[in-house]
């Protein structure tokens, strides 16, 4: 599958931090590529690098096989960006808005009137047209900035932590609409460090820690890459410390922690795990109940590979 | 493309009701108080007739008497009989500018500028001085008829043009310091090109649209608004405030056309030229264009004289002080060569303002954002 | 000190700035205070700066020169080119040229501003010297007698007295301290709106009212912070003041002044406290800053010296704290045991409380409605 977006060897120094450590990124057409990571992982200094507005140290950064300059004009015809910053003017209204930033990308004004419509009604702000900035909600205000980015329908879309903010309702308003751009065809990039939602519509994963990439893959991929499989939790008023050590001397078992009247199990791979903790339960006459199954999460990577939760 | 942009930034700079309101309001507020504190300033200087108190022994001298008569004939003074004790009151009550003690002694009351004061001295002095001259001819030729030898006659001509009122030249900085504030609007209209500066500005410069065009684009529509505002307040000045400031229409308009633009491209050269942060730039705005007002005259029309004097060069790319030199030599000569000089200099500056900008646009990228 | 410290810290970073600000309008202060003028106890007449130059050769033209030098300063800076010029902006008074025509016809060309008082002197001068010339030749005295006479005569002077004993004064320093109302207001107006910009954003009020720190102590410390950064300015000038200056500030009148100034100094902070509470808006503040500094200063008179300037429009500027300011400075520089001036003083306090207590109506108003 064709690369539209290839950085590689990519440094980005701030005197002596290293913001972006080496990268190498490939964003294939067609899919949505989640960039993952904690805050200060570099998501946004990588975007802004990609976009030409930041200078970088070394390495390369090529959209649609050419190279990224301030003066590729013809490439950033392609491209739609919605930042993390609300971008919009206070004294246009939500229409005037969406319109302006649709012109410097389409000059026919018939064609653009149809995609600020359809950009409009893909974030549902119908019924805000006339509205400022001023008088939106947070998450109104989100969907204005996103309709901004991809009114004129780009090829390449690169959504820096839309959601950021943002009610649930909004949330999911947003990432159906993400979901059917690409549909429609845009490769797309999704920064955020709410590994749900880049689990739940990214296509492939890269994860960012300190400028350096720590994994790459699709969501399935990453998550078997890792030691810990499925989690077991269930609710006991009462465990002693020696059924506790017959648990954990399962081999399969990574870890199991009791507090608080609930029960954690870390799972390897492996079949029958709840199985047999269910037996190890049973033997003991150890009453439980609630129990809980849960498959390894993006975070869980994170956690194996850096030590530390997303949300660290 | 471009008309999208102009329309659009157009749209976004009339909206700014708060930016509009007080680049108008903070000229006509002043211009009223300028026209208020000005009202008097060029009483200091006028020659009007010097109410003068004398008491009734000084006029029994006869001379001196007709002496008074005659300077009063020719409303130099207006003599004011009186007596010690009366002309204390009359001093308190600023009724009159001095009083004759005697011929050789007169007594006056504190004034700051002297100037009357002076020309009393100036006309007493005449009395005594006309009788030694007097007593030295009459010493050599005791039969001369005095009356023929002592008609006065003047030996001066008055070349005198029809000179412009001090105070206008106030109003000339004050519009000028009006046409460079447009400063604040190529500020804020680089704010959206300057990607370190807003969102709104890294979505332009993202954008396939070129940054000089777009820019430009948007320097007229902000140049239009300038031009507008501009119009206003020298109508407020000349119709409202009834302040001269001539009526070679072409002149005035060429001015304020050349001078908004300097304004404009100065605030969007600031915007673009340094990476500071925006109180920085707009500090550096207010301050320059104090200094540049300071020295086209505004607080003192004193200091452009002396700039003129000792380093006319400054002066010639002192934006304030080429609009405010252009409004005089409209006044005085007609939109000479003086005129177009003073045009040509604002052309200068602004196209270096212009290249500037552009420069430091081009295939911009920052360190951070 | 939270509060304080973190006010210093912002006041840092915008360092540059302000001392950008601080250097522009020293420029404006030291021009102004280079140009005032000094007033002796005895009366002196002025003398009328002019340009003059002389065409002719005759004798009669040389002693209209040592004349004219008696009663006017001839200007060494004013060229040919530049005489109009100076002449409109009153630099000089007159343009006084004798013609080479002037041996024939004895006529001297002068350009004055019409109707002006000194051009009435200086015509005065040149008429009374040539009519005697010619009353003398009238009577058969020879030129060069003529001269001499007419020279003679003309050195002739009445005695002016001031109907009461003046004091020797530099308006100098007064000039320099009724300009730093200029330059204090914009500065200090600027400086104190550009912090508390920071501190009014929505969501830094926001966390400072949900703060464990006590609301009162926040304004405490804010408006103390406020008082130290303007008091700094004020010092600044004092200091430059100072060195330039040294026999100056030893002077009673000038320890009057300095504190004349400290205490305008602080009313203005608390203008400016006032001012940023109603003003929202970078532009807006600006708007506000130049017409109340630039306004209040000259209808106060702190560039047209207040004698100058219409009792109405006087009247009317009393609405400023710049007034009373200005009018203690200019009374210092007379008598400084005047009792206006603790008069004005006391008015000055009262702008100052009164400043404090709107801003602090508004600002509770805006906590209650947001």
């Amino acid at each position: 599958m064709e690369n539209l977006i290839e950085v590689r060897g990519l440094v980005k120094k701030y005197k002596e931090l290293i913001a972006i450590n080496n990268v190498d990124l490939d964003v294939k057409k067609g899919k949505i590529l989640g960039l993952l990571g904690p805050n200060g992982s570099g998501k946004t200094t990588l975007i802004n690098c990609i976009l030409s507005l930041l200078d970088f140290n070394k390495g390369s950064i090529k959209i649609c096989g050419e190279e990224m300059t301030p003066e590729s004009y013809h490439i950033k015809e392609k491209i739609g960006v919605v930042f993390q910053d609300v971008g919009v003017f206070e004294e246009l209204t939500v229409y005037e808005n969406i319109d302006y930033f649709c012109s410097l990308y389409i000059n026919d004004k018939e064609k653009r009137k149809k995609y600020v419509n359809g950009a409009i009604d893909l974030v549902g702000l119908n019924d805000f047209k006339k509205f400022v900035p001023k008088k939106l909600s947070g998450g109104l205000l989100r969907r204005l900035n996103i309709a901004c980015g991809i009114a004129h329908k780009p090829e390449i879309i690169i959504l820096d932590e839309p959601t950021v903010a943002v009610d649930p309702q909004s949330r999911n308003n947003i990432l159906e609409g993400i979901k059917k751009l690409n549909k429609e065809g845009a490769t797309i990039i999704y920064t955020s460090h709410y590994m749900e939602e880049i689990d739940l519509i990214c296509d492939d994963i890269v994860i960012l820690d300190k400028g350096k990439v720590i994994a790459k893959g699709t969501s399935e991929e990453l998550k078997n890459s890792i030691e810990v499989n499925e989690k077991i939790k269930f609710d006991t008023k009462k465990l002693s410390q020696a059924v506790l050590k017959e648990i954990k001397e399962d081999k399969n078992v990574i870890e199991a922690l009791y507090k608080d009247g609930s029960c954690e199990v870390i799972y390897k791979k492996g079949n029958n795990n709840l199985l047999n903790l269910i037996k190890t339960l049973n033997k003991h006459n150890i009453e439980y109940e609630a129990i809980h199954l849960s498959m390894p999460t993006l975070n869980d990577v994170f956690l194996e590979l850096t030590g530390k939760d997303l949300r660290d | 493309m471009f008309r999208s942009v102009y329309k659009n930034t157009f749209k976004i700079l009339i909206r700014d009701k708060i930016t509009l309101f007080w680049t108008i309001m903070f000229v006509v507020l002043l211009a009223i108080m300028f026209k208020m504190t000005f009202s008097t300033l060029d009483e200091i200087d006028k020659f009007e007739t010097l109410p003068i108190a004398a008491s009734k022994e000084v006029l029994q001298d006869e001379y001196f008497k007709l002496y008074l008569e005659t300077i009063e004939k020719e409303k130099y003074i207006k003599l004011i009989m009186s007596d010690d004790n009366n002309a204390n009151e009359l001093f308190e009550k600023k009724k009159i500018a001095a009083y004759i003690k005697d011929e050789e002694n007169i007594v006056v009351g504190k004034s700051t500028s002297r100037i009357k004061e002076t020309i009393v001295k100036s006309l007493m002095d005449g009395y005594i001085q006309n009788k030694s001259l007097v007593m030295n001819i009459l010493i050599e030729n005791p039969n001369v008829n005095l009356d023929e030898i002592l008609k006065f006659n003047t030996f001066i001509k008055d070349e005198s043009q029809k000179s412009i009122n001090i105070v206008s030249t106030y109003f000339y900085t004050l519009i000028g310091m009006q046409a460079i504030y447009s400063y604040l609007w190529g500020l804020k209209v680089m704010y959206m090109y300057e990607a370190n500066l807003s969102t709104q500005g890294k979505r332009n410069t993202i954008s396939p649209i070129n940054k000089k065009k777009s820019i430009l684009a948007s320097i007229i529509a902000v140049w239009t608004i300038s031009i507008i505002t501009s119009l206003f307040c020298l109508g407020f000045i000349s119709f409202i405030l009834s302040v001269d400031i001539g009526n070679k229409l072409f002149g005035i308009l060429l001015i304020i056309l050349l001078g908004t633009f300097t304004g404009v491209s100065f605030g969007s050269f600031i915007a673009v030229s340094n990476k500071q942060n925006i109180e920085f730039k707009n500090g550096i705005g207010v301050g320059i264009t104090m200094m540049w007002s300071f020295f086209a005259g505004m607080m003192s029309s004193y200091i452009k004289i002396l700039i003129e004097r000792y380093i006319p060069v400054f002066n010639k790319f002192n934006p304030v002080a080429l609009i405010t030199d252009g409004l005089y030599s409209l006044a005085i000569n007609n939109a000479g060569i003086r005129f177009y000089e003073n045009m040509i200099y604002l052309i200068i500056i602004s196209v270096i303002f212009v290249f500037g900008t552009m420069f430091f646009v081009r295939g911009k990228k920052y360190e951070s954002l | 000190m939270k509060v304080f410290k973190n006010y210093i810290k912002i006041v840092n970073k915008h360092k540059i700035v302000i001392g950008l600000y601080f250097f522009i309008f020293f420029i404006v202060v030291l021009g102004a205070a280079q140009m005032a003028k000094k007033e002796g106890e005895q009366f002196e007449a002025i003398k009328p700066t002019i340009y003059f130059k002389n065409e002719s050769n005759s004798r009669k033209a040389s002693k209209i020169e040592e004349v004219l030098k008696e009663h006017t300063i001839f200007s060494k800076e004013v060229t040919d080119k530049t005489t109009e010029d100076e002449l409109n902006y009153q630099t000089i008074s007159a343009i006084v040229v004798i013609p080479k025509e002037f041996d024939n016809n004895n006529i001297v060309n002068i350009k004055i501003t019409p109707k002006s008082g000194t051009g009435f002197i200086i015509s005065q001068v040149i008429d009374n010297f040539l009519n005697k010339v010619n009353a003398y030749e009238k009577a058969n005295f020879d030129e060069e007698k003529a001269l001499e006479l007419a020279t003679q005569d003309i050195k002739k002077e009445v005695k002016i007295e001031y109907l009461k004993k003046q004091k020797k004064t530099d308006y100098g320093i007064q000039s320099y301290f009724n300009m730093l109302n200029y330059t204090i207001m914009s500065q200090v107006i600027l400086v104190v709106t550009m912090i508390m910009a920071s501190f009014y954003k929505k969501q830094i009020a926001a966390r400072n009212n949900v703060s464990p720190l006590p609301k009162s102590r926040f304004i405490i410390e804010l408006v103390f912070s406020h008082l130290v950064v303007s008091i700094l300015i004020w010092a600044s000038y004092i200091i430059v003041f100072a060195c330039m200056w040294p026999e100056a500030i030893k002077l009673k009148a000038t320890h009057m002044m300095v504190f004349n100034s400290f205490l305008f100094t602080v009313v203005i902070t608390s203008l400016a406290l006032f001012l940023s509470s109603v003003v929202k808006g970078e532009n807006a503040i600006l708007g506000v800053m130049n017409t109340i500094s630039l306004g209040s200063s000259f209808l106060s008179g702190a560039f047209v010296p207040q004698e100058f300037i219409n009792k109405t429009v006087l009247n009317i500027s009393k609405i400023f704290p710049s007034y009373y300011y200005i009018r203690n400075n200019n009374l210092i520089a007379i008598n400084y045991n005047n009792t206006e001036i603790f008069k004005n003083t006391v008015i000055m306090i009262s702008f100052m409380l009164g400043f404090i207590v709107l801003t602090i109506i508004i600002t509770s108003k805006k906590r209650k409605t947001n």
